[in-house]
This record gives C-alpha cells, sequence and structure tokens, in this order.
C-alpha cells in the first residue's frame, strides 16, 4: 500500500519506490529506501509530514503516493 | 603556498554559519534549506594563506537542483585541496550518506560534527573517535554558532590537504558490486583522475550520463561498462542506482548502531508540537495571513512609521534645511549649486533615506521569519494552494526572500527542481514588493490612506495574487506547460532567532539600502534635479518649462488612463526603473522639501492633492508590479540563461502591471465617483480578457496539438 494510506501516528515499512525519475531517485537519496521505517507526524489534506531516520520530512501527496510500504 | 578548503555538507547543516566564523564574512545564514545558492570564497582569518569555499548544500554528489551542481563540480572540477565536510549530529546517517561520497573522490576529508550541544542536550552520545575510524577519516566536534572546536577542525583539514597521504576507503559495497566496481575501474584506468577512480566506476555503475559525457568514453567501453551493470542489476533484481543507494545507506546504518546511543524518542518533540499548529488544516493559512499583515502592519504602520515621521517631518523638513540650509546661504554659494544641495541631494536622497527605520523594521521581521524555521513549513503548507495554480510549495521561498530583495529571491528560485516551475518563479517573484518599493507603499499609504492599516497588507496580497494568477494564466501556455515538481523538503527544528543574526541581517540588509540611496539614488537625483532645472538652453526655469518637463509630457499620456498622466508621476515611474527608491527620490525632488519647508506644507501634504487616492493606489500598483529594477533583471537574465526569455519576462511585467493598474484606476473611479467613461469600457474588456485567460482558455497539452494536425490533414 501507498504511504498515503497511513494515519496520523502510524508507521510503516519501506518496500520500493514507484516510477524511476529523478524526483524518486532523489527520495531515495534522502533515506527512502526498503527496508526503512517512517512515521507519519502530521498529516495535511494528502500532504503528510514523516519522521524518517530521526528527522522530519515534508512531502506532498503525489510524492508520498511513490512510497510503497510493506503489508 | 595557497590552500583551498571546501565546505561541504547537507542543506542546513551550518555551513554558512562556520564560514562566517572562520573567515569574518557576513554572508546570509537562514534556519531552511537552500539559504546559500552560490559558492563564496574567503580567507581564513587567522592564516591568510588558507582559502575557505562555501558550497551550496547537497545531499549527495547526484546533483538534483541547480545549486547542487556548482557543488558537485567545485568539488570534481575545481579538486579542492581538502574537504571540510559539516555533519549535522542530529541527523547523522542522511549525512553520512554524503560523507561516504566525498570520501570516494579521494580528496582528503575532515568531518566537523555539528550541533554536538543538541546532542549532548538531549542525552545521546556518539563516540567520534570510533566514528572517524570506522570511516577513515578525522572527525572534529564543533559548535558553528558558538565558534566550539573550529580552529581545530580547520587546522585538521589544512594538516591533511598538506600531508597528501592517500585517502583510505573504509565503506564497501557487497562482493558482487565491488567486483563491478573493479572491473569499471580497469576499463577507465588513465581516463579519469586516479584519485577518484573508484568515485567515477560508482558512478558510471549508475549510468550517471554527465560522467560518461565527461569521460569522452568510447562507444566499445560504454557498451562494456553498460554488459556488466546489467549483469549485476539482473543478480540483484533492482536498478544499479537503487543498489548502490541502499547498500551505502545499510552500511551507514552498521557504523550508526557501533558509533551513536540515542535515548528512544518515540513521541512528539516541541517542533512536532509547534507544527501541529502551524500546519493545521484549517489555522495554516490564515495564521500565514496573519503574520505577514503583522510583518507589514508593524513596519510601515507603526514602530517604523514613528521614526520615519521623525526622520521625514523633523530631520529633513526641517533640521536639515534649515542648519544647512543657513550654512550654504553664509557661504554665498550660487543659485544653482544651492538649488543642487537643496532640493536635489537633500530632497531626493533625504525622502529615499526618510524611510530608512521602516526598512530596518521590515527587515528584523524577515530575519526573524528567516532564522525560526518556518520558511519550509510555509512552503509545505503552502503548496497544496499554489499547486492547484501550477506553482509548487518550494516558490514560495523565493518570494518571502523576495520580500527583502528581488535579487536574492530571484536567485532563491535555484532550489525548485523543475525547469518550467523555476522559469516562472523567477518571472513572477518580483511582484511581491521588496525592500526598496517599502518606501513607495509607505509614501503612498502616508500621503493618501493616513487613517487606514490595510493599505500596505494590501500590497503585498496584491503581489500574491498577481502571482497565482499568472501562474494560472502562464501554465496555460505552450512554454511553461507540465506538472509542478513533486514536493519533499527537510523541515528543520524551530529555534528562537538568534539576537546576533537577526541584527547582523538587519545590518546588512540596512547599509546596502543606505550605499543604494547614496549611489544610484544619489546620481538619478542629481539628473532629476538638473533636467527639472534647466531647459535645452541650459537657463534655469521653472520646473513646469523645464527639459524633464518636456520628457515627461511625451510619455505621460501613456498613464493618463491608469490616473496619474501629470509629467511628475510619469517621470517618478521611469526613474523607478533604474531602482524603486528613485521614485520616492524623484518625488522628493519634484516635490521638494525646500520649498515645502517654505510654505510650511509637507510633501505629503502636497502630493496628496495633486492626486486622488484610487490614482494614487493604481500608480502604486503599477509600480510594484512593473519591471523591479535594473539589478533584478540582471538577476532574472542570469538565472533564465536566455535573453528572449528575459525580454518575455519583462514584457510580461510590464503588461500586467498596466492592465492591473488600469483596472484599480477605472473600476475604482467608477465606484467612487460614478464617472463612466472609454477608459472604463478598456477596463471592462480588459476584465473580461483576463477572466477568459484564468477560466476559460483550455490548457495548452502536446495531444491536443496533433488532434489539430490529424485534422488537417
Amino acid at each position: 500500500m501507498p504511504l498515503t494510506m497511513l494515519k496520523q501516528g502510524q508507521s510503516g515499512v519501506i518496500q520500493e519506490l514507484h516510477g524511476k525519475s529523478a524526483a524518486v531517485r532523489h527520495l531515495e537519496e534522502l533515506g527512502f529506501i526498503t527496508g526503512e521505517t517512517v512515521r507519519v507526524i502530521s498529516e495535511l489534506a494528502g500532504n503528510l509530514i514523516i519522521e524518517l531516520k530521526g528527522t522530519r520530512l515534508a512531502l506532498n501527496k503525489v510524492t508520498a503516493s511513490r512510497i510503497i510500504l510493506k503489508n | 603556498m595557497e590552500i583551498r578548503l571546501a565546505l561541504a555538507g547537507n542543506p542546513n547543516t551550518g555551513k554558512t554559519t562556520l564560514f562566517n566564523a572562520l573567515t569574518g564574512s557576513t554572508q546570509h545564514v537562514g534556519n531552511w534549506p537552500g539559504v546559500t545558492v552560490e559558492k563564496k570564497d574567503g580567507r581564513l582569518k587567522s592564516d591568510k594563506s588558507v582559502i575557505i569555499e562555501d558550497l551550496p548544500g547537497i545531499y549527495s554528489l547526484s546533483p538534483y537542483t541547480a545549486e547542487e551542481i556548482v557543488s558537485r563540480n567545485y568539488i570534481i572540477h575545481d579538486k579542492p585541496d581538502a574537504i571540510l565536510n559539516i555533519v549535522d549530529a542530529t541527523n547523522l546517517e542522511r549525512n553520512l550518506y554524503l560523507s561516504t561520497q566525498l570520501i570516494e573522490v579521494g580528496i582528503p576529508v575532515v568531518i566537523a560534527l555539528n550541533m554536538m550541544d543538541v546532542i549532548r542536550k538531549n542525552g545521546d552520545q556518539i563516540h567520534t573517535k570510533k566514528l572517524g575510524d570506522m570511516l577513515g577519516c578525522e572527525v572534529v566536534e564543533i559548535s558553528a554558532l558558538k565558534g566550539d572546536g573550529i580552529q581545530d577542525a580547520v587546522k585538521k583539514a589544512v594538516a591533511v590537504a598538506k600531508s597528501k597521504k592517500e585517502v583510505v576507503l573504509k565503506q564497501k559495497f557487497s562482493e558482487e558490486i565491488e567486483k563491478v566496481i573493479q572491473e569499471i575501474s580497469e576499463i577507465i584506468t588513465g581516463k579519469a583522475d586516479s584519485r577518484s577512480l573508484r568515485w567515477y566506476a560508482v558512478k558510471l555503475l549508475e549510468r550517471d550520463e554527465e560522467i560518461q559525457q565527461d569521460l569522452q568514453l568510447n562507444a566499445s567501453e560504454l557498451a562494456k561498462i553498460e554488459k556488466l551493470v546489467t549483469a549485476c542489476e539482473e543478480i540483484a533484481e533492482d536498478d544499479s542506482e537503487s543498489i548502490i543507494t541502499g547498500e551505502r545507506y545499510a552500511w551507514i546504518a552498521s557504523v550508526t548502531e557501533k558509533c551513536v546511543h540515542k535515548k528512544d524518542i518515540s513521541g512528539m518533540t516541541a517542533s512536532d508540537k509547534i507544527d501541529r499548529i502551524v500546519t493545521h488544516r484549517i489555522f495554516a493559512l490564515p495564521l500565514f495571513a496573519v503574520i505577514m499583515f503583522l510583518v507589514y502592519f508593524i513596519s510601515i504602520s507603526t514602530v517604523g512609521t514613528m521614526a520615519t515621521d521623525w526622520v521625514n517631518d523633523v530631520l529633513f523638513g526641517e533640521i536639515v534645511p534649515t542648519y544647512l540650509g543657513g550654512a550654504l546661504e553664509n557661504l554665498g554659494l550660487a543659485d544653482w549649486l544651492y538649488g543642487l544641495i537643496m532640493d536635489g541631494i537633500v530632497g531626493g536622497v533625504g525622502a529615499v533615506l526618510g524611510f530608512l527605520p521602516q526598512m530596518l523594521v521590515l527587515f528584523i521581521c524577515l530575519a526573524i521569519l528567516e532564522d525560526c524555521g518556518y520558511m519550509a513549513r510555509i512552503a509545505f503548507v503552502l503548496d497544496r494552494i499554489f499547486r492547484k495554480f501550477g506553482l509548487s510549495g518550494k516558490s514560495f521561498i523565493p518570494m518571502l526572500v523576495s520580500t527583502g530583495c528581488g535579487v536574492p529571491g530571484i536567485m532563491a528560485s535555484r532550489t525548485i527542481e523543475s525547469d518550467n516551475d523555476r522559469r516562472m518563479t523567477i518571472m513572477t517573484t518580483t511582484f511581491i514588493p521588496c525592500g526598496a518599493k517599502l518606501p513607495i507603499i509607505a509614501l503612498i499609504a502616508g500621503a493618501f490612506f493616513p487613517e487606514q492599516a490595510w493599505i500596505a497588507p494590501s500590497a503585498y496580497f496584491l503581489g500574491i495574487a498577481c502571482v497565482i494568477a499568472s501562474g494560472i494564466i502562464l501554465k496555460k501556455t505552450k512554454l511553461f506547460a507540465g506538472d509542478p515538481a513533486p514536493f519533499v523538503i527537510e523541515l528543520p527544528a524551530y529555534h528562537l532567532p538568534g539576537a546576533g543574526n537577526v541584527f547582523r541581517t538587519m545590518l546588512d540588509r540596512g547599509f546596502a539600502f543606505i550605499k543604494k540611496a547614496t549611489s544610484i539614488v544619489l546620481v538619478s537625483t542629481v539628473l532629476i534635479w538638473f533636467l527639472q532645472s534647466f531647459n535645452l538652453h541650459l537657463e534655469m526655469v521653472d520646473a513646469e518649462e523645464s527639459m524633464l518637463a518636456g520628457i515627461g509630457k511625451m510619455i505621460a499620456p501613456i498613464f493618463a488612463p491608469l490616473g496619474f498622466g501629470d509629467w511628475k508621476a510619469a517621470v517618478a515611474s521611469l526613474t523607478g526603473l533604474i531602482a524603486k527608491e528613485n521614485l520616492v527620490g524623484t518625488f522628493g525632488v519634484l516635490y521638494g522639501f525646500e520649498e515645502v519647508a517654505e510654505d510650511g506644507e509637507e510633501l505629503w501634504a502636497t502630493l496628496g492633492a495633486a492626486y486622488t487616492p484610487v490614482a494614487a493606489y493604481a500608480m502604486m500598483a503599477f509600480n510594484l508590479l512593473c519591471v523591479p529594477c535594473f539589478a533584478a533583471v540582471g538577476a532574472l537574465r542570469r538565472e533564465m540563461m536566455s535573453g528572449k526569455m528575459t525580454w518575455f519576462a519583462v514584457g510580461y511585467q510590464c503588461a500586467l502591471a498596466y492592465i492591473v493598474s488600469l483596472m484599480i484606476y477605472q473600476f475604482g473611479t467608477l465606484l467612487t465617483t460614478g464617472a463612466f467613461g472609454i477608459g472604463t469600457v478598456f477596463a471592462i474588456a480588459c476584465l473580461l480578457f483576463v477572466i477568459y485567460l484564468l477560466f476559460i482558455k483550455k490548457a495548452w497539452s502536446p495531444e491536443k496539438k496533433t488532434g489539430l494536425s490529424l485534422e488537417r490533414a
């Protein structure tokens, strides 16, 4: 399921990233890699603030939907 | 012998703070990723033979945005003698991702572990010695802000630069990958710098096209490499880039596991709690509007005005004319020289400098916003809105920077990934009133709307409205079509703005303003004074018969439909193109303080009598939205890297300013006086045209075009 499905406070483990654009490559370099845990800190109309490796990142909905979590 | 040290690291880790501390410079710092977009060099205070290069922040050596290319090119092509890698200790894993790449390049690296004070305060531990051993380079604990450990870090960096020892690489990939890297290295031996052989091999494994071109590999070499890469991708069932990224992070995790002891931090941090409010689905936007309203209200209508009133009315209105005027009269100067000094210089430059207090207050407010960490949040909040209009939330950061000055604002757009978004932001960001336009706003607000606090903030929101409308209109054209770039931004922890930093930022910008007032504005006002004092036969005449009146009367009809068709306003708008402060300076000369002082009236009152409030607001709108100033157009030209786009941008800005101003004057006049004329008809036509562009016109799309050509065929 995509990261967008998580509710505030929930966390999940990344399975893969969809689409191999420069943007997705950038996400990988920021640490969105297979096996990494993400936690949703807050949600604003589909846009997310998440915790990854102990830091906060803001993503919009389109970007978050490219991040697929393990079920 | 000179030693070149590069400061490299992730965005917002304190590189510029360290740079300022080491070199004594006062480069601008802020609390959001992407403050520095251009490299800057300086010499070490304690040893002038050491040159330090401050680079824009990067997440990796595979550039993603324009300012990251600057950093990569410097490291790879200019080859500094050593790299001082600033690492944010509170964000170790992501920061070390870049560090492992920097070490691969083969240039000696020293790691400066910044923000260790925060780590200790949190009760966490980092074993620096062990970390250094595992990474294969020296690690020094520093606090860039307090200056702790920074001399030690530089000394170590200089020492490794001088020692010319070979860099030891500790990080290894899995066996299969190492084998492929080895094989690629063999293919490119002799073609690439031997020190950086491994880095090049890894980049080729990642299929980095720029590197393929850099090394000028021939077809058979490229084919050999491609075969190796595909083979290893088949084994791992993933693309090579992801394999490398994954393994790199896995290795880093194994290092931090041994070197870092963190207390369990489940639950909300203070920053998270603030974000709950600041990015709240309902409160976020009103909060932003209130903050910006306050910024303008405070700087123009309250604190700033009191000081400005004193400077304008007392200092340049009474004290300077009385004493300087008296002194000059005692000297028995020629009439023209007296006029030049009193009407030209005191009147013009004085009028501009009079607004300095208001600008300083604005600069303080902006510095606080930039320093506290709000910038990245508001970009996130506005992304949702801006996206609907074809812009990304990241466009907002340049716009907030532009509130201070349009030139760095235009440059700040480098952090926007998509070319179309970036070009559109460059074109529209100067609609936001900059510091130099503040005197115009303050002048109009003070002279025509003394009791209405909403005038100054309205100028700001008019700017935002024009940005949004432009976003919608331009996105529908072929030139800017395309989806806005995906949005991802690191949110720095909030911190209380440092008084020293806020104060320094204010002083820097204040001095820049004074410098401009005493250079460009001075020259312009002297020129204006000359042109308005003499006729073509160089005889001193009344302003109405001067050369300037002649020029003004020629262009004035253009502005007549906008309500300020007299030659003085026309000339003022024209001089505003050079620098916006000129507008106020020109009014200062034309409605001079000197004559003002004689008949007991002030500039504001005389000006207030010359135009209707609606015309004045239209004049303000025109000058805020029109071509910013020579310096900003220069920056626009550099960032667009295209003369054609520059002309398009300038033309668009003029047309938009004219149309908006026309509508304000004509509809405003219609509402206040009921007067209906040919101008009103034109304004209605413009309004319909704008409505058509905004809501009815279909967006350009590649499919539609092919459909049409098929029909024709």
